[in-house]
């Protein structure tokens, strides 16, 4: 420590530069499946689409209905990124990279309990649900920790009509969730869960909520579940 | 006998000298760059890289304080690049354009150890003389 005061430091430029932006969870169509996608998503991000490499384990489960609401078999591949083999009108898929702690050496990627110097921390999950056909499958809620739910058929908009989606953990709505289009917010949840979005082009929409509740336990201070509803429109279908 | 008794005085200095570190406090400009989550709350305790235009070996490597920010001092004008990111994969990669002007702050008159120890000496001396024509007067 000096013994002398500073006398002064000037900043000569302060640059608040893109913030970070936060990761997508996202699945493209492949043959026969679908491809588990972290990362930037492309409708997100100005810079375009990038990958973030992930272990195959993050990958929990998959639920895949076809559009009247039955249950088709769903194959996780073993190996990043994940391939999801099956026919699927709507394929849900929950991920989990587990605990992460702030502390004064960074983010880690470890209970609180295990960190040195912890601040505070964290259990992630994301999740996404991709609607490839409308039916009974794709209006119900599938009962996950967190979902998306449109309530009128989503493949049938063009662009600037309004949707009406809910946000649903368990089921149950989730009041004051914030809402977001291609990354930018477009309302709060309601008592119902619901918030109206207005779609604004063609092509693969992506609407996402977060939701941040305690945690139980000393591992983490609270459980951060961030979940996306995904669909096609147009020549994207 | 005095060679001998010198000897690991002037080694002690010597290691003295290897363990401490001189400072300098001054004045000048700064570039401060402020990193944000999406959701506004600092970019905080994260790895950060500053390198000078045109560079591949970071001109700083260190992490971003409590408040998401990290301050450097350009000493050359152009397109400095700043990385900064965490483990958990956030991150961002831009170019901050500095001016060359304030770009290299002025020294102040701070004392390093050398300085310090120096000036010391000269006030150890300086009373000893003031002392010595004390005495002879008296006597």
């Amino acid at each position: 420590m000096s013994r002398r005061a500073v006398p002064l430091l000037l900043a000569t430029l302060v640059v608040a530069p893109r913030a970070a932006p936060a990761h997508d969870l996202w699945v493209e169509p492949d043959a026969g499946g679908y491809r588990v996608l972290y990362g930037h998503h492309p409708q997100v991000s100005h810079e375009g689409a990038r990958q973030i490499p992930y272990a195959a384990e993050v990958v929990r489960s998959a639920i895949c209905l076809d559009a009247a609401g039955g249950r088709r078999a769903a194959t996780l591949g073993r190996s990043s990124p994940v391939r999801i083999e099956g026919d699927c009108a709507v394929l849900y898929v929950l991920t989990s990279s587990g605990y992460w702690t702030k502390t004064t050496a960074g983010t880690k990627n470890v209970r609180k309990t295990e960190a040195a110097s912890p601040l505070n921390a964290w259990q992630s999950f994301e999740s996404v649900k991709h609607v490839a056909a409308w039916g009974a499958g794709a209006a119900n809620s599938l009962g996950t920790p967190l979902e998306i739910v449109a309530a009128e058929n989503p493949l049938a908009l063009t662009d600037g009509d309004k949707l009406t989606v809910r946000v649903l953990a368990d089921g149950k709505p989730v009041t004051g969730a914030v809402v977001t289009y291609d990354g930018k917010a477009r309302g709060e949840t309601g008592s119902d869960g619901a918030v109206n979005v207005r779609v604004k082009h063609g092509g693969m929409q992506l609407i996402q909520a977060a939701v941040r509740t305690p945690h139980t336990g000393p591992e983490a201070d609270e459980v951060v579940h961030t979940t996306a509803l995904t669909f096609a429109l147009g020549a994207g279908q | 006998m005095r060679a001998l008794l010198a000897l690991p005085a002037a080694l002690f200095a010597g290691t003295l000298h290897a363990h401490a570190l001189s400072h300098t406090t001054q004045p000048g400009s700064a570039v401060i760059v402020e990193l944000r989550y999406g959701d506004g709350s600092p970019f905080s305790y994260e790895l950060a890289e500053v390198y000078r235009p045109a560079e591949s070996v970071p001109f700083l490597a260190g992490r971003t304080d409590a408040n998401g920010r990290l301050a450097f001092v350009p000493d050359r004008a152009g397109d400095w690049r700043v990385r900064a990111f965490s483990e958990d994969g956030h991150g961002g990669d831009f170019t901050v354009a500095t001016g060359g002007e304030g770009g290299t702050p002025a020294r102040s008159e701070g004392l390093g150890t050398l300085g310090g120890f120096a000036v010391g000496l000269s006030i150890l001396f300086g009373a000893f003389g003031l002392w010595s024509l004390f005495v002879r007067k008296k006597q």
